[in-house]
């Protein structure tokens, strides 16, 4: 088991991680929310804002 | 080395621009892009007010969801900067990063340029200041009078926006022009000041202020697409380090944008991508050699 854990890389470890906040996040409506921000010019962004 | 060879990462880079901003309509017209692809974050820093831009920016996402006053943590957002973390670290700065090419293609003017140094290191620092100051710390902390927090990253510094959203939009819109302020011209600046330093110095913005490159540089020590060097093959003899025009102190740590441009500096063909090391079935998953794999030597030998 030792053995398994310590060959187990970093990245995946991580990667992981990652794809359980995303689905956290979809599910909590975040990727709503970015697209609503996305789809907007943004005024901050352009200097005007 | 065949041209393709020799311009790989410039086509890359190049086509990774391409692929980010495939809305070419909104070019011609002046409007931006606004399908569910908007939703995904590409993984460079390329600002999805950009007429072209099909996906979002990773930066300019993180300071929208902290900026929206309902508190809570941005999961989307954080998963998907720690994925391409885990997969390419600062790979993206070096391949996949529009503003990285373009610093890249002003990099090739044939004029004096400065050499890394004691100043160029200490100025590295700088990215983590904006990153924890500008893009983490301003949204949440300096609200204005409707208690909205400041994107202060994209609205005051941020020059992928100021090139690729604010002067196409402003040059197609009549209504934007009549907007314009002293904000405007701060952003104009700030952004012809780091072309112009481009030309002398490589990479200013991605070594001294760039928060997605921060944010990428803590996952470069392990991310699963980065050079590795041979500790068996490698000779400590510098040749990587004098060659590196960024400030590393040693091959894949936090500065390095895995450009690659040590692998050909190496007597001893220490340094190899870690994917093509991996396909030739040498290593194992996390980067250990197999036991039953011949040593580089062996390899050269036969």
């Amino acid at each position: 088991m030792k053995q398994l854990a310590k060959r187990i890389p970093w990245w995946l470890v991580v990667l992981v991680l990652a794809a359980i906040l995303i689905a956290l996040g979809i599910a909590q409506g975040d990727f709503q929310d970015t697209l609503r921000k996305a789809a907007l010019v943004c005024y901050e962004c352009i200097g005007i804002g | 080395m065949g041209p393709i060879a020799r311009f790989k990462r410039s086509i890359i880079q190049l086509l990774a621009a391409l692929l980010y901003n495939l809305n070419f309509e909104g070019f011609a017209t002046g409007t931006i892009y606004q399908g569910d692809t908007k939703g995904v974050c590409v993984p460079g820093l390329n600002c999805y007010s950009c007429p072209g831009a099909i996906g979002a920016c990773p930066i300019g996402s993180l300071q929208a969801a902290l900026v929206a006053s309902d508190q809570r943590l941005p999961l989307y957002i954080i998963g998907t900067i720690l994925a391409f973390g885990a997969l390419l670290g600062r790979t993206v700065c070096g391949w996949l990063c529009p503003f990285g090419f373009i610093q890249d293609l002003l990099d090739k003017v044939p004029l004096p340029k400065i050499r890394k140094g004691a100043w160029s290191r200490a100025f590295s620092w700088g990215k983590y200041v904006i990153l924890f100051g500008l893009v983490i710390v301003a949204p949440i902390v300096l609200l204005n009078a409707t208690g909205i927090g400041t994107p202060a990253f994209c609205a005051y510094l941020c020059p992928a926006g100021t090139l690729e959203a604010g002067i196409p939009l402003v040059a197609m819109n009549e209504d934007l022009r009549f907007m314009l302020g002293a904000l405007f011209d701060w952003k104009v600046g700030v952004l012809v000041a780091l072309l112009a330093v481009s030309l002398f110095v490589y990479r200013p913005f991605c070594r001294f202020f760039c928060p997605l490159g921060a944010l990428y540089s803590f996952f470069n020590r392990f991310a699963l697409l980065r050079y590795r060097v041979d500790e068996e093959a490698c000779t400590s003899c510098g040749a990587c380090l004098d060659v590196c025009k960024v400030d590393i102190r040693r091959v894949s740590d936090r500065e390095c944008i895995q450009c690659g441009a040590c692998v050909t500096s190496c007597k001893t063909s220490a340094i190899r991508f870690s994917l093509r090391d991996m396909l030739a079935n040498n290593l194992h998953i996390d980067g250990s050699r197999r036991d039953d794999a011949p040593s580089e030597r062996e390899e050269q030998r036969s």
